[in-house]
């Protein structure tokens, strides 16, 4: 592992241990973050609900969902979102944004592969 | 100045006596049922539905300057509403919202009298008033035991552009009336383009399902009228979460008689809880405060508003709420807001809005600005 002046690379977990529709909660140094992989892509996330600070590694990633007329449910595996245990805010996990609240968004954190496993650089530059 | 050209969206008409008024618009056999079968008129049936105590101000329902000299009751003759109401305040168009057993018609525990005294009631509207005043538009009264009756009254009148929207008081069914089980009138409305009115305090005629108020009954007027906004609030939520907005995107649902008060901490709370719970309902695609701002027209009366600058009034410019607004007096009862007041106390930017020109745009009346 290796480290700058500011940073040092810290694993989150390894990469076979992602599965889809799971997060995988981690820790950096007091902060919580949450690894997600979708088909092979994997995001890094801040665990902090920007709508009530919620925690949103414990979340669930789901397909989102969609209707043309009342009583319908239709399921878009292709974009999945990732839901907050605390107030169900969705968060599209392609873009971060919430469904149903357009100011709000999902940060995301840059990520490295080494050895297998997902790291990033902490603390994160701004 | 001349005052604002005015469309007021609630304007009670009424009989001198239902029973008299409504039948000669009856069909023989429901006279019959009327008159009673022995021939008396003492405790037979009435087309009227009874009403629950606190469903009755005890110091009566009508402006006391409105009765007409024969002692009868406010909004029974037409002249007189003509003379102190419409000519006086610049009223260019004035929709008819009934009184009396038009609160509890959809209450009759007779589905099939039910529909008949809907039928009467708008034949004699066509009749007796349209006829009277071109500025006198109707509102086609529903009888909501069975919605599918209620749909075909609605394609009666679809030829009769001054029958300008439907009108709904008190709910038989324990749903609120955006629940499929009335698609049969939200495609109605939708196919005629006649604008859901609902006009709240309905609810206190005896055989109404819903309690009148939320979480229990009332036994007061002031306990009753006060609070009866509660019910247009479910009305409102389940429009929305049905998606009757959705499946028919020409429907607009009008809310008479709740004020306004009530319509940003409502809104602001339904947006709040949506935005978490839009999955429920993925049907939904805009935020409740959205389909409000383009679905829905609110009658003003009784507007709480203490002035231009009064504070309820930012939270709803935040809301778009302007669009949604229209003038309503809610003459000749005993708590008709007057038309000048109610000018004044709307903000300036809002007020040709508020005045005319949403209510134009809905019911497709035109009106003229004076010199």
């Amino acid at each position: 592992v290796t480290t700058t002046q500011e940073q040092k690379l810290i694993a989150l977990c390894a990469v076979e241990e992602l599965m889809d529709g799971a997060v995988h909660a981690a820790r950096a140094g007091r902060a919580r973050l949450g690894v997600v992989q979708d088909r092979g892509t994997i995001k890094v996330f801040f665990g902090g609900c920007p709508h009530h600070g919620g925690p949103l590694d414990c979340g669930r990633v789901r397909p989102s969902i969609t209707a043309s007329k009342p009583g319908e449910r239709i399921l878009l595996t292709h974009a999945p979102v990732l839901i907050c245990p605390w107030h169900s805010y969705e968060f599209d996990l392609t873009t971060g944004r919430a469904v149903a609240d357009r100011r709000l968004r999902l940060r995301f954190i840059a990520h490295e592969i080494h050895d297998g496993k997902v790291c990033v650089q902490w603390p994160p530059k701004e | 100045m001349a005052p604002p050209a005015l469309i007021d969206l609630d304007v009670h008409q009424t009989h001198k006596s239902d029973d008299a008024e409504l039948y000669p618009y009856l069909a023989s056999g429901w006279q019959e049922f009327v008159r009673g079968y022995a021939g008396a008129a003492a405790g037979s049936p009435s087309v009227t539905p009874v009403c629950k105590q606190f469903g009755m101000n005890p110091f009566g329902a009508d402006r006391k300057d409105a009765i007409p000299e024969d002692g009868t009751f406010a909004g029974s003759e037409p002249p007189l509403i003509v003379d102190q109401h419409l000519d006086p305040f610049n009223v260019q168009a004035a929709i008819l919202t009934g009184g009396g057993l038009w609160f509890g018609v959809s209450t009759l525990s007779n589905p099939y009298f039910a529909a008949e005294v809907a039928r009467a009631s708008n034949d004699h509207v066509a009749d007796h008033w349209l006829s009277f005043d071109q500025r006198f538009y109707g509102s086609i009264l529903l009888s909501l035991q069975v919605p599918e009756w209620a749909a075909a009254e609605i394609h009666r009148h679809a030829d009769n552009p001054r029958m300008v929207q439907t009108i709904a008081y008190a709910n038989p069914h324990a749903y609120g009336f955006g629940h499929p089980l009335f698609d049969p009138v939200h495609r109605a409305c939708a196919d005629t383009g006649r604008p859901f009115a609902i006009h709240s305090l309905g609810d206190a005629a005896g055989g109404a399902v819903p309690s009148a108020l939320a979480g229990g009954s009332p036994s007061y007027y002031v306990e009753y009228h006060s609070n009866a906004f509660q019910a247009i609030v479910t009305h409102l939520g389940s429009f929305i979460y049905h998606g009757v907005f959705e499946r028919y995107p020409g429907f607009r649902l009008v809310l008479v008689e709740s004020g306004i008060s009530w319509i940003s901490g409502v809104l602001t709370r339904m947006d709040s809880e949506f935005k978490g719970l839009r999955r429920e309902v993925p049907w939904c695609r805009k935020l409740p405060s959205e389909y409000f701002v383009e679905n829905v027209t609110v009658a003003t009366q009784p507007l709480d508003a203490s002035g231009p600058d009064d504070p309820m009034f930012a939270p709803l410019d935040r809301l778009g709420a302007q669009e949604a607004l229209a003038f309503s007096s809610d003459y000749p009862h005993w708590d008709t807001d007057t038309p000048g007041r109610t000018v004044a106390s709307l903000p300036a930017t809002w007020r040709k809005k508020v005045c005319s020109q949403n209510a134009s745009r809905l019911y497709r009346i035109s009106v003229e600005e004076l010199a």
